[in-house]
């Protein structure tokens, strides 16, 4: 094994090290973390972007829509342990209260009479459809 | 392999130059990859993560290089992916590995020019070349970046089958008479 040392150059070491180092950098880059780091909510009002939030930072959000006859349209939810819950909502057939506990990617909660829905967005996609390249 | 053959035949052996010739070495050469690659579908070494592939076939690849004309790697290279993806890996399989193999020859190539490399540094990046093209491919594919993650583990086990490799072509290289390649 002595000769195959001898052979070995100072460039190889300094290469080795290179690929190692980007392997590393890119390892702790935020976008290759997103897989576990970027799980996102969404909420969306009427079609419109209403609020992304961070799936795993516990958070309660309570939207409001003032309407023009005086009442105002409220709904809360809910973000704690990486799961999301509408827990309140003045609407009048509370389907997505009732709809419970989301946590899976694609999965969603939709309030119909206040055009309101929620979603959630995994970076790394656990639904039950694998993309599968052969 | 050079001992059945009789003396008298070197004189025709000579001339590299001749196309017989060099088909007749090119077909061989790409069977004895071919085989490699044969032998690795039989019996998969993959520890436990997708697309990590020893790469037999760069054997035959990089004692190519360091004893032959670049043209004839690249040709068995070309001859090698599209009989194997005919053959084992399907079609799919066989732009992955057009990607990888091209961009690894290329890269191997380039280094071992510099001169400043080992048979182990040019191996070696040769491997994570393979797979940085494979990659490259999967990216455009699957249409998303989101495969950079996969980057790291694909440059480690690169680097690992590269020298894995490298280390497989310098023995070979002492063994190997160096007549057989002329």
């Amino acid at each position: 094994m002595k000769t195959m040392k001898q052979y070995i150059r100072k460039a190889d070491i300094a290469l080795l090290l290179l690929l190692l180092l980007t392997a590393g950098a890119i390892w702790l880059l935020p976008a290759a973390k997103s897989r576990t780091g970027s799980d996102y909510v969404q909420i969306t009002v009427d079609g419109k972007i209403y609020g992304t939030y961070d799936l795993h930072r516990d958070k309660t959000i309570t939207v409001t829509q003032p309407q023009k006859d005086g009442t105002t349209w409220s709904n809360t939810v809910q973000i704690q342990n990486d799961t999301v819950t509408m827990t309140e909502a003045n609407c009048k057939n509370q389907v997505c209260v009732d709809t419970g506990t989301i946590s899976k990617n694609g999965q969603s909660i939709i309030c119909l009479p206040h055009r309101l829905a929620v979603q959630i967005f995994k970076a790394e996609d656990d639904s039950d459809i694998d993309a599968v390249v052969r | 392999m050079t001992n059945t053959q009789p003396q008298s035949s070197n004189t025709n052996r000579e001339d590299p130059s001749s196309p017989a010739k060099r088909i007749t070495t090119v077909a061989l050469l790409s069977a004895l990859a071919l085989i490699f690659s044969y032998i690795e579908f039989l019996f998969p070494f993959q520890p436990g993560v997708p697309g990590v592939k020893l790469g037999l076939a760069n054997l035959v690849i990089v004692v190519i290089l360091y004893r032959m004309a670049p043209g004839y790697a690249l040709m068995v290279n070309l001859i090698r992916v599209l009989l194997a993806g005919l053959l084992f890996t399907g079609i799919f399989g066989m732009f992955y590995s057009l990607a990888g193999s091209i961009l690894s020859f290329l890269v191997m190539y380039l280094l071992k020019r510099t001169n400043l490399f080992s048979i182990f540094g040019v191996s070696m990046a040769g491997g994570v070349a393979h797979n940085f093209g494979q990659l490259l491919v999967a990216i455009f594919m699957v249409s998303t970046g989101s495969l950079l993650y996969y980057c790291p583990i694909l440059i480690v086990s690169g680097i690992l089958t590269g020298i894995a490799v490298g280390i497989g072509a310098f023995f070979l290289l002492k063994r190997l008479p160096y007549q057989i390649f002329t």
